[in-house]
């Protein structure tokens, strides 16, 4: 089973809620799966960040730069592709800064990529199902 | 400056009721009304304007079919200068990634300041324009709603961002931005200018033509497939307070305190 990453958006010391949305939804995909956050900024907001995290992920990998201080999706991006391994499952928030990043992500990494998932429902024979809307769920 | 949009032929949602078809596994296409993605279409009128200030051209371009024409036609009714159709049965079923891949080769062929997407179709997933960029190796921004043009080969753009903020980056020529409705107020186009470019010839380019690897692309090389198509089961709907401003505070206290909202 492939290794599951969640990209964690954080502010003033503080992980976004959605840190905790891909918890559930890397259990969704593999319930015994341990993720591991990744997050990238520079300071005490950082490693406050980090500590918070370690309550709810197995592993933490803080990528931790004075150029990443305001994030920047392609400063974050190619951080992360040096650091992510090819074939892992990595979650996003469907914000606009996933929006910047995941595309261009998932390209770099050589992965499939699926935005604006509303739920989960698991991996069958190798293929990971997704729900998603079109239309606006119209 | 040479500016190409990415533009897309979409199911109008304003005119078309959208329901699955008897299969269950795609939305009834008969009879459906078409149009241009709204978020192309401010696309285009950005490109547009900004031709207008600094000099150049605007190209529109399409991944698709025959029907798909149309769409290049109103947009070069707008005041596009070319229409490029790209359209091969080998690039049926490409998955995002797979779109991507074929309009890289088209760009590689030829020389784009700036490439504008619409920031999202409403069928699709936001996800083309990142794509490309990061194919190219251009820069990228999403969900633009403001561009100037500025020295030194760069633009000042402003994004919308989380809280209803609004950020300011410059970004480096050429670029891939993604564009946010809104952004401008795109031109009316009547019959007389649709009339006008209706016998505008439009290339139409394949596989060959483009060097693009028919097996790279297209629904076998796909990675996102499609597999099921569903309506959502509804929800209880909203309930709206009717009652005096007073009186609706109130119940809103009550229903929040009901829900645990409120201790």
């Amino acid at each position: 089973m492939a290794r599951i990453f969640a990209y964690i958006e954080h502010k003033g010391g503080v992980p976004d809620d959605s840190a905790m949305e891909l918890v559930s939804a890397a259990k969704t995909i593999n319930a015994a799966a341990a993720p591991t956050a990744v997050l990238t900024g520079w300071g005490a907001d950082l490693d406050a960040v980090s500590t918070t995290l370690c309550a709810s992920y197995g592993e933490v990998w803080k990528i931790a730069s004075d150029a990443l201080a305001y994030p920047n999706a392609e400063l974050v991006r190619k951080a992360l592709v040096k650091v992510i391994p090819e074939g892992s499952i990595v979650l996003i928030p469907h914000a606009h800064f996933g929006v910047d990043l995941g595309p261009g992500l998932s390209i770099k990494l050589n992965s499939p990529f699926v935005s604006d998932v509303l739920g989960i429902e698991g991996v069958e024979g190798g293929w990971l199902k997704v729900v998603r809307q079109e239309f606006g769920g119209r | 400056m040479e500016i190409l949009v990415c533009v897309r032929r979409v199911p109008d949602t304003s005119e078309n009721e959208i329901e699955l078809n008897s299969a269950g596994n795609d939305i009834e296409r008969d009879d459906l009304v078409y149009s241009v993605n709204e978020a192309d279409n401010y696309a285009v009128e950005e490109a547009l304007q900004i031709v207008g200030k600094v000099g150049g051209n605007v190209t529109v371009v399409t991944v698709g079919g025959e029907d798909d024409e149309e769409v290049l036609r109103r947009e070069m009714a707008m005041g596009a200068k070319r229409g490029i159709l790209i359209s091969d049965e080998a690039f049926n079923g490409s998955d995002g990634k797979g779109i991507a891949a074929i309009l890289k080769a088209y760009v590689q062929k030829n020389h784009y300041d700036l490439i504008l997407t619409g920031v999202q179709a409403e069928d699709a997933a936001a996800q083309v324009g990142g794509m490309l960029a990061a194919m190219l190796d251009y820069p990228f921004a999403s969900l633009v709603n403001s561009i100037e043009v500025v020295e030194g080969g760069k633009l000042k753009i402003g994004r919308e961002i989380a809280g209803g903020n609004k950020e300011m980056n410059e970004i480096d020529l050429p670029c891939v931005l993604s564009i946010q409705t809104g952004i401008n107020e795109p031109r009316y186009v009547g019959m007389k200018g649709i009339r006008q470019v209706a016998s505008v010839p439009i290339p139409t380019l394949g596989a060959s033509d483009l060097g693009v690897d028919a097996a790279a692309v297209g629904e076998a090389a796909a990675r996102v497939k499609r597999v099921d198509y569903f309506v959502p089961a509804l929800g209880k709907g909203a309930e709206i307070l009717k009652g005096s401003r007073e009186e609706n505070i109130d119940r809103l206290i009550e229903l929040l305190k009901a829900k645990g909202g409120l201790q």
